[in-house]
């Protein structure tokens, strides 16, 4: 027992101080570093807040909404209220469960393809949205954030890392609790699962609501780092996109594989533009890496270093 | 004696670790109608699978007119003259009639004759020439079936299969069929006719074999087998040579108690124009093992649906308890204590065999249990029906009768009080449905209450207390399994009744 508590001891210090050194690093880096670590806690929250999803079998193709709206959320906060930064994420946050908990009522049984442009939909409708009504988002011109109420980056970027360790903690928390038998199960098949006495609704309602309040807070301290937002940065496809290539990248249905993708994603568009420079080239490379990726690696990064471990075990156990 | 024209020789096949067939030996000689009988389940649809190429066999030969075939791949197989009108017709629904007929000709053999063949189907089937145009999924379940045979017939066939041309026909239609195969067999084609309707197929066949559970367990002239009392047999109890119930069986446990516990009253539920649930009444009384049998579409699983609430009634009503269910959904009716498998098996494939079972036992109470309890609650369930060592194992990896198994424990984890089981035997080897009777009937003693549908006749006869018969959605005959066995009307139903527009034609 004793082995088993310093064990465990020694695991706890050790995420403390990981956690620590996370949230120091943004003191000390330099402003392109703050944009690295802002960049890849943002995009690590938005694959593990659409990993949720997927795992509950909902393929979403509009997680821009939640981050868009969790941005207009935060910054009409500051402009219009002066909610300090903090407390500003609490309403983009309300804002981004209420419209996933509204988009699992509306789309009901939907499923697949047809949940996914259901999704695509709602995105693009709230960026129209956004360009029409000017008196409330500036419209198409955009809205800056009340400078007297910014803060510096640091203290930003160490906020969207807190995030990203909570997402972490909160995706490892939900992995132990029933609900996680629920969404693989409804995933699979969701009306085998209902003769199990899973109600899909509800926890279809769940997921969504918890996934879009994750990415509205991204959203949110996005806009508190950029200071600026329109509708196009807010319900921008490319958010998306991200947001689903870094699960797929780093190993979809796994608690470890968002985080991988995300990390790895960034590091790849960040490595390729400073080292291929001119624009254009430097997507087609990032494009073609993420194309080997997931043609050789059908399992992610995460399943492919887990496939090659089985496989090595196999080995060692048939060779005594 | 002519010539063999196809042979089977000792085929065995199946799909992954499941066994299907288990050693065919059969012969079609040439110009000759031979039917294939066999209730659901035997086999019949995987033998016409591997005579086409569309399943590779685990062992044994294919021989069509002395040449080995086994390797061949299906594409090959049609140009040396096998062509096959699939079971449930398989027609291109989004293709005009007359498509769909070209496409039976693809092979660069018969394109030459395309205009020929097309006219020979034509004049067989004038019912087509007049809807040529037609998308085929607009034609209704007979024309779609002559379809079906025209257009294995422009491949010009030397062996022609056809794979349960009656199934969900009318009779008058099964009539018109089987007199169109009568014309095709008067042309010199051999014809290979699979079959559950078996006074239609002997009224065509010159000869027959009977399979049952992967074997051929009987084979004769028709007229010797339409006069046989085995061939009831086979079909009632699955085994051709047993006149009486295995005596090893252990004595069924007496109809108990008096109670009702599940009734159905006047239930019928309607699909468009078609009754798949007809005025449907009858009572599950409590701790009892309810059997329900009926042929191909005769509304059971539609019946199971109505119960689970997957489908809600057109008319009429259900209680469990005194309580109204019908219309609950699947979820309120499982919290209310029904556990049920599928026909067709729906593991979470991706999940271990454990956690399928975990989901069952996590949910079924309305709140989720604790994660803890539920993995003690699984244990039984698991070990029950077998699986405790696969426990690990992702539920994808089993194989079809460990999964209809998993389905059972996964069920048996929300603690049912009315168990309904569709089909639980089915992709199961002998010997592993003998070991699921043992494991029922512990269930059965343990206090749950069992609606069981099942194709295995003997099956229902060893193991239900009491035994609805279902045909068109209508409750044909209600009794012990005695007096259903027994019961002309129910005979009738499982063998077929001869179209009387068959009977007339002397062509044989």
């Amino acid at each position: 027992m004793p082995s088993m508590t310093s064990h465990r001891g020694a695991r706890i210090a050790l995420a403390v101080a990981t956690s620590i050194g996370c949230l120091a690093l943004p003191f000390f880096a330099s402003a392109v570093v703050n944009d690295w670590i802002v960049s890849a806690a943002s995009l690590t929250i938005l694959a593990i807040s659409w990993n949720l999803a997927a795992n509950a079998g909902l393929i979403s193709l509009g997680h821009s909404a939640f981050w868009g709206l969790g941005s207009y959320t935060a910054i009409l906060a500051a402009n219009k209220l002066g909610l300090p930064m903090a407390v500003s994420l609490l309403p983009a946050m309300l804002v981004g469960a209420l419209a996933g908990g509204l988009l699992a009522v509306i789309t009901g049984r939907l499923r697949g393809i047809f949940f996914a442009i259901s999704t695509l939909a709602l995105s693009e409708g709230l960026r129209v949205l956004a360009v029409m009504l000017p008196g409330l988002t500036g419209g198409g011109e955009g809205m800056y954030m009340n400078p007297k109420l910014r803060m510096g980056p640091e203290f930003v970027a160490a906020l969207m890392v807190v995030g990203a360790v909570g997402a972490v903690w909160l995706s490892w928390v939900l992995a132990r609790m029933p609900s996680h038998f629920a969404f693989r199960a409804m995933r699979a098949n969701e009306a085998a699962a209902e003769m199990l006495g899973v109600h899909p609704v509800r926890f279809r309602v769940g997921v969504l609501a918890l996934s879009g309040a994750m990415a509205a807070f991204a959203g949110g301290v996005r806009v508190w780092y950029g200071g600026f937002i329109d509708p196009g940065i807010a319900f921008d496809l490319h958010i998306t996109i991200l947001a689903q290539i870094a699960p797929i990248l780093g190993g979809i249905h796994t608690l470890v594989g968002p985080v991988i993708g995300a990390l790895l994603g960034v590091l790849l568009s960040e490595a390729t533009r400073i080292w291929l420079g001119t624009k254009g080239f430097s997507l087609l490379v990032y494009g073609l890496a993420l194309v080997l990726c997931i043609l050789f690696l059908p399992n992610g990064v995460w399943g492919g270093i887990r496939d090659g471990l089985a496989r090595r075990a196999r080995r060692l156990r048939g060779k005594p | 004696m002519k010539p063999a024209l196809l042979e089977l020789r000792g085929l065995h096949a199946g799909y992954g670790d499941s066994t299907v067939l288990d050693g065919v030996d059969l012969t079609v000689r040439q110009g000759e109608v031979v039917t294939l009988l066999g209730v659901n389940g035997a086999g019949k649809t995987t033998t016409m699978r591997a005579i086409t190429g569309l399943l590779r066999p685990t062992a044994g030969q294919i021989l069509i007119g002395g040449t080995d075939i086994t390797s061949l791949p299906a594409h090959r197989r049609v140009a040396e003259g096998i062509c096959l009108s699939p079971e449930g017709r398989q027609v291109f629904p989004n293709m005009s009639v007359e498509e769909n007929l070209f496409l039976g000709s693809t092979d660069p053999r018969v394109r030459p004759q395309r205009a020929q063949s097309l006219d020979g189907v034509y004049t067989m089937f004038p019912k087509l020439r007049e809807r040529r145009a037609q998308k085929a999924g607009l034609l209704s379940g007979g024309e779609q079936q002559m379809l079906a045979i025209g257009r294995a017939l422009m491949g010009q066939p030397r062996l022609l299969l056809l794979d349960e041309p009656s199934l969900g026909l009318a009779p008058l239609i099964v009539g018109v069929v089987f007199d169109a195969i009568r014309e095709i067999a008067r042309s010199g084609i051999s014809i290979l006719v699979v079959e559950q309707n078996a006074h239609a197929a002997l009224g065509v066949a010159e000869r027959g074999y009977v399979l049952s559970e992967g074997r051929i367990v009987l084979e004769g002239s028709a007229p010797e087998l339409a006069a046989t009392e085995s061939i009831r047999n086979a079909f009632l109890r699955g085994d051709a040579n047993a006149g009486s119930a295995p005596a090893s069986a252990p004595p069924r446990a007496p109809d108990a108690s008096s109670e009702s516990m599940l009734e159905v009253r006047n239930l019928t539920r309607n699909f468009g124009g078609l009754v798949a649930t007809d005025n449907l009444s009858f009572v599950v009384k409590r701790h009892q093992f309810l059997g329900v049998i009926g042929p191909n579409g005769a509304g059971k699983t539609t019946l199971l649906n109505l119960i689970t609430g997957y489908l809600r009634p057109s008319r009429g009503e259900i209680t469990l308890d005194g309580r109204r269910i019908d219309g609950l959904p699947p979820y309120d009716t499982c919290r209310l204590g029904i556990g049920r498998t599928f026909q067709v098996v729906q593991p979470f494939a991706e999940m271990s065999v454990a956690d399928n079972v975990m989901t069952g036992a996590l949910f079924a109470r309305g709140t989720a249990a604790k994660i803890d309890e539920a993995r003690e609650r699984i244990r039984r369930p698991l070990e029950l029906v077998g699986l405790a060592r696969k426990a690990e194992l992702p539920a994808g990896s089993l194989t079809l009768g460990e999964k209809k198994r998993l389905e059972l424990a996964r069920a048996l984890a929300t603690e049912p009080k009315l168990l309904l089981l569709d089909e639980v035997m089915a992709g199961s080897t002998h010997r592993e449905v003998v070991e699921l009777m043992q494991v029922l009937r512990d269930i059965h003693a343990a206090g749950t209450t069992i609606l069981m549908i099942e194709h295995l006749v003997h099956v229902i006869v060893d193991l239900a207390q009491h035994v609805v018969v279902l045909n068109f959605g209508r409750k044909l005959a209600e009794g012990t399994p005695e007096e259903i066995v027994a019961n002309p009307a129910v005979i009738e139903t499982y063998l077929g009744s001869a179209p009387a527009a068959a009977t007339g034609d002397a062509r044989r």
